[in-house]
């Protein structure tokens, strides 16, 4: 058996995602409820910024003698300008004083230090799908089940959004352009089909759109992506490559409908990718997500995962038992594939992925 | 092979579990001597969706099983040992570089004093600095004197360790001790389960006054001095606790890897560690000089033995497949550009690393695809060998500053070399990056035993020398590389080389040339080299002519006079075409 990676972009199937507070908090939703994108399921105390205060350099005491003029214990709240230690001065003379930098909570006394945590933010975590709370792990987080299409991309940057998904081309091979955005796409995801430039990048700023879906995009474009306030989904990789037929297809027949957009990327150690969610009937969900058998198979559906096939969609025709020689003049594990309008090719193994 | 254990075996498994690429090599006995037999791969399954190295393994032990007509699992997929009538192994030894590295926070004072000593003891580990506190701005890391500034940079990285360094032994005390109570403080408010070990390696006459500050904030670990006096550098105590530490909060949380570690009575060892451990065997074995460079997935590693002192240098964040686009970090593209022989934009480069990065499983399809990959692995040595150069003592085997010592081994593993399609590329990527000087031999770590051997001389070190002297390495060939100038076509050197059936041939060598004589493997030839006045041969006198005597490869004899260092056109056109030129001569 051959085992390969995947890449999910089904229009209809059952998505389980957990939503996990940063730290230890209270879980607002309850087993069973119905959860929109905005509402908030958990929420948590983020520790505020820590601030240390030298108590035996302000003082001018030694450390090891400076204990005995700090006033203030762990666990103390203490306000923003209130005294943290004084030295107690003879009669007559100015008494030197150390008072806190900021309001919080004193964390630690050591060594002539105050370390104070200043007051601490709350957290809200937001459901971002639309579904159901199907487990609540107390403290910690939820899982929230839905039923829609789930299209996973290659690359992302910027986080999370919601919004009505709009496409704004006709085919999969067209670049998203600054024009084809206009006022109404404000407030929603749109995508497109090869890729964009920075001018569309900033027209998508002035519309205030929620996020933008493309097949590619070149790295030059790297540290604006950054800069921006809403998620970018690339579907295939870094370059110009048009957006496979069937993601494409996907988008497309769900143009009109509430997305929901996670950019969150990690190639490795805990990968993660982006995916977009768009909640569809229940009725029309058949196919359960997780599967385990990832064996390459004569049949199978798959996609190229590098040039020249990159983003390319095919059909396994065969599977050649014995290294076969490439192009590269190198011998390896290869697939015959013929992929979508062109004559069947050989590629490597390790450069394709099903898709389904 | 140096190693405290000895078990009765008649056959050895060894499993290496690499971030892209799981293999196992089964060694066993043949005509009584130990000898390498079979080997079978699979895409490593340490990320999603396997989530477990388990996987990988099962796998290229099932191909090595169809191989071998010969069980090695049972029904429930647990390996048979030890080897039974029907199937199984008698030991099983693992290595992997599939985890993630290390972070370390390091502290400490000078920036080239013992902060330089640490950081290079933690580079010859899976480690990498994430966070930098000094007295020195330049460092661009928190000033030592900015306590608070290090009490939030320790909880904000949450690092896996903090080290701390500074004083001479005997030296400097109060800078010292205030990174102590910075780090001791920043970890007395982190949660107790998330503080990091802290290792000490700075003024040993200050342990104890360190130990009563840290108290039990922290675990606390004191290891010799990484600078005990201005003059002297002691690495290899740090490296230790270091590598100890990576075994026990990376490697041993690898997914699956309790199950790996089940399968095998003894300590995995770091991919890196095992490797350089075969090349220290192979310096030890002949009393020479031996280079090992590694390019893997994720990681590099560069190991080396100058003059009876072994170095190590392990990358964990340059390779050719996660980490494809981490070169461009270091490196503009351009320098990556001199190495192809095609035109090619620069954000086409840019595009194609970051590609590989998503997609690091993947291999190159097209020549130019193969080209490029080639020419990314001649700079991530070249960076690589940049920091270790340092290291390398002059004189002696070191006589031209600048270049290289002179080797007399070196050794090419990873992926990147050990699957070329034409073993000319291989070579031509060693001598571009490495820009070796004098005669030596080129060998390649083809079936990727290099690193099993060290793991394996820990169970049975007759076996792992007996397999060393015959299937370690492919050797392929011996290469002559004047030191010196010219212009392009002017003579650089002639030689004789006299076959053993009698035969001889003499041949003129062209500056800025490479020529290659046909010398099949397992013959010898003698070699009788006469440079011209303005090259060196090795022998640390220009002109000098020599004779040696050379075995056979499978390239044969590559006299690469070129020139060092290797000059570069400047004529992005010229260079392109010299590079055609050089894989033509090479035979690609």
């Amino acid at each position: 058996m051959t085992y390969v990676t995947e890449t999910r972009a089904a229009p209809a199937i059952t998505i389980r995602r957990e939503r996990l507070l940063p730290a230890r908090g209270e879980v607002l939703a309850h087993p069973g409820e119905q959860v929109g994108p905005a509402d908030v399921v958990a929420r948590c105390q983020l520790p505020g910024d820590t601030k240390v205060v030298d108590v035996s350099r302000t003082l001018g005491v030694r450390r090891e003698r400076v204990a005995k003029y700090i006033g203030k214990n762990v666990g103390d709240v203490v306000q923003a300008g209130e005294l943290l230690a004084s030295r107690g001065g003879l009669l007559g003379r100015l008494k030197p004083t150390c008072r806190a930098p900021v309001g919080g909570q004193v964390v630690a006394v050591r060594d002539g230090l105050v370390l104070i945590e200043a007051t601490p933010s709350t957290f809200e975590l937001r459901a971002h799908l639309k579904g159901q709370v199907t487990n609540v792990m107390p403290g910690v987080g939820v899982v929230i089940s839905t039923t829609g299409a789930l299209i996973q991309g290659m690359w992302g940057s910027g986080g999370e959004a919601e919004g009505v998904l709009k496409v704004l081309v006709d085919s999969p091979r067209k670049p998203l352009r600054a024009r084809a955005i206009d006022v109404s796409c404000h407030g929603t995801i749109v995508a497109g089909g090869s890729g964009m430039d920075d001018k569309v990048l900033e027209q998508a700023v002035a519309a205030q759109v929620r996020g933008i879906i493309v097949g590619s995009i070149s790295v030059d474009l790297h540290p604006l992506l950054k800069t921006l306030p809403f998620p970018v989904i690339i579907t295939e990789g870094f370059g110009s490559y048009p957006m496979s037929q069937a993601i494409f297809s996907l988008l497309q027949s769900n143009a009109g409908r509430e997305a929901m957009i996670n950019a969150d990327t990690q190639v490795r150690w805990g990968a993660r990718r982006p995916e977009i969610v768009i909640p569809v009937h229940a009725e029309e969900a058949k196919v359960a997500e997780d599967q385990d058998a990832f064996d390459l198979r004569v049949g199978a559906q798959v996609r190229g995962l590098r040039a020249p096939y990159l983003g390319a969609i095919g059909t396994v025709t065969d599977l050649p038992a014995a290294l076969l020689t490439i192009e590269s003049g190198t011998r390896l594990p290869v697939a015959e594939v013929a992929f979508e309008g062109a004559e069947p090719a050989l590629v490597p193994v390790a450069n394709l992925e099903l898709i389904r | 092979m140096a190693h405290e254990l000895q078990m009765p075996s008649e056959s050895i498994l060894a499993i290496d579990c690499g971030s892209t690429t799981t293999q196992v090599t089964l060694f066993g006995q043949v005509a009584g001597e130990f000898r390498f037999i079979a080997r079978g791969e699979a895409p490593s399954s340490v990320e999603p969706p396997w989530n477990d190295v388990m996987a990988s393994v099962r796998q290229a032990i099932q191909q090595l099983s169809e191989v071998m007509g010969w069980l090695f699992l049972d029904d429930r997929g647990q390996l048979i040992t030890p080897e039974r009538q029907n199937g199984g192994v008698d030991v099983v030894v693992a290595t992997t570089s599939a985890s993630e590295p290390l972070r370390v926070v390091l502290t400490g004072i000078m920036r080239d004093v013992s902060l330089a000593s640490a950081r290079r003891a933690i580079g010859m580990s899976n480690a990498v600095v994430d966070g930098l506190v000094s007295v020195d701005r330049r460092d661009s890391g928190i000033l030592n004197s900015d306590i608070g500034g290090q009490v939030r940079l320790i909880k904000e990285l949450m690092p896996d360790a903090v080290v701390i360094v500074g004083g001479v032994d005997g030296g400097a005390s109060r800078p010292v001790l205030q990174s102590v109570e910075a780090v001791a403080l920043a970890c007395s408010v982190l949660p107790e389960h998330d503080r990091p070990p802290l290792i000490y390696a700075g003024n040993t006459g200050l342990r104890e006054r360190v130990a009563e500050i840290v108290g039990g904030q922290a675990e606390l670990r004191a290891v010799d001095n990484v600078r005990p006096s201005l003059d002297v550098e002691n690495l290899w105590p740090l490296q230790a606790e270091i590598e100890e530490l990576y075994r026990l909060r990376k490697m041993e949380r690898l997914p699956g890897f309790g199950a790996l570690a089940a399968q095998t009575r003894l300590q995995m060892l770091p991919t890196a560690t095992a490797f350089a451990h075969t090349i220290q065997y192979l310096a030890r074995l002949d009393g020479i000089n031996v280079l090992g460079v590694d390019v893997g997935g994720s990681t590099t590693t560069i190991a080396s033995v100058v003059d009876e002192q072994a170095d190590l240098l392990v990358r964990s964040d340059l390779g050719l497949s996660y980490s494809a686009a981490s070169i461009l970090d270091h490196v503009p593209v351009e320098s990556i550009l001199r190495w192809l022989p095609f035109e090619i934009e620069p954000v086409e480069i840019s595009n194609a690393l970051h590609n590989k990065a998503i997609h690091y499983r993947t291999l190159p399809q097209t020549r130019q695809d193969l080209l490029l990959e080639q020419a990314v692995a001649r700079e991530v040595i070249r960076l690589s060998l940049s920091e270790v150069a340092s290291r390398w003592p002059n004189g002696g085997s070191r006589s031209h500053l600048g270049l290289v010592p002179q080797f007399h081994l070196i050794v090419g593993g990873g992926g990147v070399l050990s699957n070329v399609p034409n073993y000319g590329q291989a070579a031509l990527m060693l001598l571009d990056a490495v820009q070796p000087v004098g005669v030596y031999s080129l060998a390649l770590d083809k079936a990727r035993l290099v690193a099993s051997l060290g793991a394996m001389a820990a169970v049975n070190p007759l076996a792992a020398s007996q397999v060393a002297a015959h299937d370690a390495v492919l050797n392929l060939g011996t290469v002559v590389a004047p030191i010196g100038s010219a212009r392009e076509g002017e003579t650089a050197l002639s030689f004789k080389i006299e076959y053993e059936d009698g035969r001889s041939l003499e041949v003129e060598v062209a500056f800025g040339s490479l020529e290659v004589i046909p010398l099949p493997a397992g013959q010898i030839a003698n070699l009788e080299l006469r440079p011209t006045r303005r090259f060196d041969i090795g022998l640390g006198v220009k002109g000098q002519a020599g004779k040696t005597q050379v075995q056979g490869g499978i390239l044969g004899i590559v006299i690469d006079a070129r020139g060092r260092p290797l000059p570069i056109a400047a004529d992005p056109e010229q260079q392109r075409e010299k590079m055609q030129r050089w894989l033509w001569d090479m035979g690609s």
